[in-house]
């Protein structure tokens, strides 16, 4: 779930145009459903999503599937930023939709499901590299071997993912958090803040601390 | 010395474009939820039986409402989260 192609307002790419219906009809549902502040500065759920998820917490397996399967593959692409285990990937994915089962309850339709499931993806993610600890594997990467920034735009993209994933494996949970989400998940300021909960100047700091320790890093090594 | 942000950047672009794997887990999503709801279902009751203990040592009648507690969770979060009526005595 890319952030750009997830979140349609804020993002570095432009804003996404809306046609007046469904720019009334999100007004709509914000004040149907008592939008608050934050929820103001994006769209509703749709009707019809917000239905089925009422439907999911109230029991029926048949909505939720429909949920599942309707989001599975932008969590999966979410949730291989956070692994590069095919079978961990899997659970993970797994635990990122029992947990949204477990709060669909507090699910009031304020942004649409697609939202708030990358907000509970982002936890679990967090919580399993946490977890995760010092059972990570070696860095197989020396820092001294990374490519100049020329060199790295002309490698293939599982290329460039697997020393991207090496580089940010280095770092504490937090730093390595901040860092996928805005180069990675190429997300805005606003966005990553969104998806961790922290205000955005907490995740410029981080970001800035994170990025001053791989320098520091690699001045060790040269 | 180089600059982490201009090759994070790099990267992270390359990267984007990366296949993921396809994933099917509805099946396994519904599964872990059934079993989820026994073991709460369970988990329930004995949540009913330590909170009314708990009210008879505190001189309180507790009446559970729904009976919907969550295993794991502490006694008051899950009072907070059912229909419960306090009488005092």
């Amino acid at each position: 779930m890319n952030c750009a192609a997830g979140l349609p307002f804020g993002s570095k790419f432009g804003p996404r145009t809306l046609d007046l219906k469904s720019a009334l009809g999100a007004l709509a549902s914000l004040t149907e459903r008592g939008g608050d502040s934050d929820s103001a500065a994006r769209p509703a759920a749709d009707d019809q999503e917000f239905a089925e998820a009422r439907a999911a917490a109230a029991g029926e397996d048949d909505a939720y599937g429909r949920i599942v399967g309707r989001h599975q593959a932008a969590v999966a692409r979410q949730m291989w930023r956070f692994t590069r285990d095919a079978g961990r990937h899997q659970e993970l994915v797994q635990d990122v939709f029992v947990e949204a089962y477990l709060s669909l309850g507090k699910y009031r339709g304020r942004a649409p499901l697609e939202h708030w499931l990358t907000r509970i993806a982002t936890r679990v993610g967090y919580r399993f590299w946490k977890a995760e600890g010092r059972r990570r594997r070696d860095a197989t990467v020396p820092l001294s071997a990374v490519p100049d920034p020329a060199a790295a735009l002309t490698m293939g993209p599982i290329q460039a993912a697997e020393l991207l994933y090496d580089l940010l494996e280095r770092l504490p949970t937090r730093d390595r958090l901040v860092l996928t989400l805005l180069y990675w998940e190429q997300c805005t300021v606003k966005e990553a803040a969104d998806r961790t909960g922290w205000s955005q100047a907490m995740v410029k700091v981080q970001a800035y601390r994170a990025r001053k320790k791989l320098r520091a890093a690699w001045d060790g090594t040269t | 010395m180089r600059d982490p942000e201009e090759l994070l950047d790099a990267l992270g672009r390359r990267a984007a474009a990366e296949p993921v794997p396809t994933v099917d887990v509805e099946k396994a999503v519904l599964d872990r939820i059934g079993r989820a709801r026994v073991h709460r279902d369970s988990a329930s009751s004995v949540w009913i039986a330590a909170g009314c203990c708990a009210a008879a040592a505190a001189g309180t009648l507790l009446l559970a409402g729904d009976g919907t507690g969550s295993a794991g969770e502490p006694l008051l979060y899950w009072l907070r989260q059912t229909d419960v009526l306090l009488v005092t005595r």
